[in-house]
């Protein structure tokens, strides 16, 4: 037998590939390209230079943030790098080089040792608006020493644990769950120490993690690394087609892949089976259930105008109500499904509107009154109006996870405001459409800030017609591109009749 | 007859992959359709489960004209095509139950969901989310959920595929069982033992489709 072949130098290897892919790049690249791209990084860093100085300016004349606004932003932007991390790695390596380097005689730490600097690099720069909302000289230090501190951390747990998103992930969730009590609470725990002091320990806690997580790189998994690797590909791929409903499908199969089916339930027999198995989905996602109740609070906790506050309520609505419609996306996808359950689409989509009807009126009531409680109304007036919204807010999230992939086909519509791409607008218009109807005098007493017996009733009729209308009209395919063709021809006229309005002014 | 197609051209844009196919199922009888890849034994069985509208000619199923969005006709025909159907949310053990409480068979009349999940070797799995099991598996429950309810007519396209030879052999077993149960079966296969416990008819393109026994 043979000995074993000794570890090949990752310089060389690295150097091979990166002049094939200046060449490739060179190839592809043209000076437009480079042009476009080099305008792109300037505009950003002109906007984020000029909105930190904004933010400099006024913190000079108002004062600096409190210590527990520091200290929540501090644990905020932790809480993004580490949920950052369990997303994409954050060690990772590209599908390609992963297939032949990871499993060829090479220093697994030499190959990842690019990214293991970059990843520092995000930390470096994660530590940039804890200085910026500090404003504050002593603070500069330790923010970035806690945004490199981090990032090693993240490393060093992906080469430590067996299933380090998880890990990461719960991370993220105590360091978001404690920004939100400081920030709300105002509890800071009292530092007497010198600056001088707190950022030399900052850095050097900072450095040991590097080093540690730098001495560990050898010791990484494959198969976290292969993880990391279909994640990044899977949001990249929404992003690159500009479809959110993609990244919604890729998270969700996500999502069910990292949780065994928790608890055993019975299902009743007959009809009654369909929404006791979206329940159950609900069950066996908790963390749903508390999305929900925290959204339920958001229109009265964000202080806007009262008709910003409408629409921020119509969109938390529809955003809650979603949580409970992941099914029908699955039967929209997976039609074989409702083959194989013997039901049609029609049958499958009135059974499933159940649960999402029930959640949307709980929640309509919920946050409506805690809006008034919050303006001073009376929160039962508030309850009684979302509660009779609910039925709409459920047409419109059964209307937005039925929709297709966004048509970038579709054609431009030019207006004297510039050009509308038709597709993603048409797109985000399906989802607001039917709620929007379907709930306008709940919006517009929101809007006004009155309430009243009449308003209930006609927005409980109302809700009853649109969702009945969204049931009967939209359950089949042919219905559905009916509807969408019509949405479609709508909207070019109206776009039509408004460029002519403005021409002729 | 359970199934009658009479005269039948199918075919995308321009391009006919079937022309003139006639064919007819009867009670307790299963048809293996049979041919080379693209010679039209998917697009038969869609056509069929009435999600491919024919070019000319006609189908009917159970002595009414295919409409998938009848809800009389989802009862009676049980399609398992080459799409993914689970849900990520439910076990094994509760794809199965789902069907079978959603049509609720008469007691004894039908196979028993724990004994559906024994045959097809998914009681060690059956507490698991189909997104756990492999291809073999996933398929076999697919299989379970086909098999789960009472129906007239079963439409199956390559029931075989990614299955292990004992596999192949249990969904023999399952279609005579099926039979027995005064059903009818039309299959796409390229299984020579799935196909010789049918009746089997060749499917050759365009030009014409025979009867081989």
């Amino acid at each position: 037998m043979s000995a074993a072949p000794a570890p090949v130098c990752a310089r060389a290897v690295r150097r091979w590939l990166r002049i094939r892919q200046v060449r490739r790049a060179r190839e592809r690249w043209s000076a437009d390209g480079l042009y476009t791209v080099a305008l792109a990084v300037v505009f950003l860093l002109v906007t984020i230079g000029m909105a930190v100085r904004g933010h400099l300016l006024h913190a000079g004349e108002t004062g600096p943030a409190t210590a527990a606004t520091v200290l929540a932003v501090a644990l905020g932007g932790a809480a993004v790098l580490l949920a950052g991390a369990a997303l994409a790695g954050p060690l990772g390596a590209a599908a390609s080089a992963l297939s032949w380097l990871a499993t060829s005689p090479m220093r697994r730490a030499d190959m990842l040792r690019p990214r293991f600097v970059a990843v520092l690099g995000v930390g470096l720069l994660g530590g940039l608006p804890l200085t910026v909302v500090a404003a504050r000289p002593a603070v500069v230090v330790p923010a970035f020493a806690l945004g490199v501190a981090t990032a090693a951390a993240a490393v060093l747990v992906q080469t430590s644990v067996r299933d380090p998103a998880r890990v990461l992930r719960i991370s993220a969730a105590v360091c978001g769950v404690a920004a939100v009590a400081v920030g709300l609470l105002g509890i800071v725990p009292a530092v007497s120490s010198p600056a001088i002091l707190v950022a030399v320990i900052a850095v050097l806690i900072a450095g040991a993690l590097t080093f540690l997580a730098a001495q560990r790189l050898d010791s990484v998994r494959t198969a976290t690394l292969q993880a990391s690797v279909s994640s990044v590909l899977g949001v990249a791929g929404g992003i690159a087609a500009a479809d959110p409903g993609l990244l919604s499908r890729v998270s969700e199969d996500r999502r069910w892949m990292r949780h065994r089916p928790r608890g055993r339930f019975r299902l009743p027999a007959g009809p009654r089976a369909i929404p006791a198995h979206d329940m159950i989905a609900l069950l066996r996602m908790p963390s749903r259930i508390l999305l929900i109740a925290a959204l339920a609070s958001i229109p009265a906790l964000i202080d806007v105008t009262p008709s910003s506050r409408a629409v921020l309520w119509l969109a938390c609505g529809l955003f809650a109500t979603a949580q409970t419609t992941g099914n029908v996306r699955y039967d929209v996808d997976r039609p074989g499904l409702g083959r194989l359950l013997g039901r049609t689409d029609r049958a499958m989509l009135r059974l499933r509107a159940v649960v999402p009807v029930v959640v949307a009126v709980i929640w309509g009531a919920g946050s409506a009154a805690m809006l008034l409680w919050q303006t001073g109304g009376e929160p039962a007036w508030g309850a009684a109006l979302g509660a009779a919204a609910g039925p709409a807010l459920a047409a419109g999230a059964l209307r937005s996870c039925r929709r297709s992939f966004v048509r970038h086909d579709y054609p431009l519509i030019v207006t004297p405001q510039g050009v509308v791409p038709s597709g993603p607008l048409l797109w985000v218009t399906q989802a607001f459409d039917v709620a929007l109807i379907g709930t306008l005098p709940a919006l517009a007493a929101v809007a006004a800030d009155s309430f009243g017996g009449i308003t209930v009733a006609i927005q409980a009729v109302l809700s009853a017609v649109v969702l009945t209308a969204f049931l009967t009209a939209s359950a089949t395919r042919p219905a559905r591109e009916r509807l969408s063709r019509c949405v479609r021809a709508a909207m070019t006229r109206a776009a039509t009749v408004i460029w002519r309005f403005s021409a002729a002014e | 007859m359970v199934i009658s197609i009479d005269r039948l051209t199918l075919g995308y844009g321009d391009h006919i992959v079937v022309a003139g196919f006639s064919l007819e199922v009867r009670r307790r009888e299963v048809v293996a359709l049979r041919g080379p890849n693209g010679a039209g034994k998917s697009t038969l069985l869609r056509c069929v489960a009435g999600l491919h509208t024919p070019r000319e000619g006609t189908v009917t199923v159970v002595g009414s004209s295919v409409d998938e969005r009848d809800a009389g006709f989802r009862r009676a025909v049980v399609a398992m095509l080459d799409d993914v159907a689970w849900y990520p949310s439910l076990t094994v053990r509760e794809h199965v139950d789902l069907v079978q409480l959603l049509n609720r068979p008469e007691a004894g009349s039908w196979w028993d969901p724990v004994e559906l999940l024994e045959l097809l070797s998914l009681d060690t799995v059956a507490d698991d989310s189909p997104v756990r099991l492999s291809s073999g598996q996933r398929q076999r429950l697919t299989l379970a959920m086909a098999f789960a309810r009472p129906s007239r007519v079963l439409l199956l396209d390559e029931p075989e595929r990614h299955l292990d030879a004992a596999g192949r052999q249990t969904v023999i077993d399952l279609v005579r069982t099926y039979l027995d149960r005064d059903g009818a079966a039309l299959i796409a296969t390229h299984d020579p033992d799935l196909a010789e416990a049918c009746r089997i008819v060749e499917v050759t393109g365009p030009e014409h489709a025979r009867e081989s026994r």
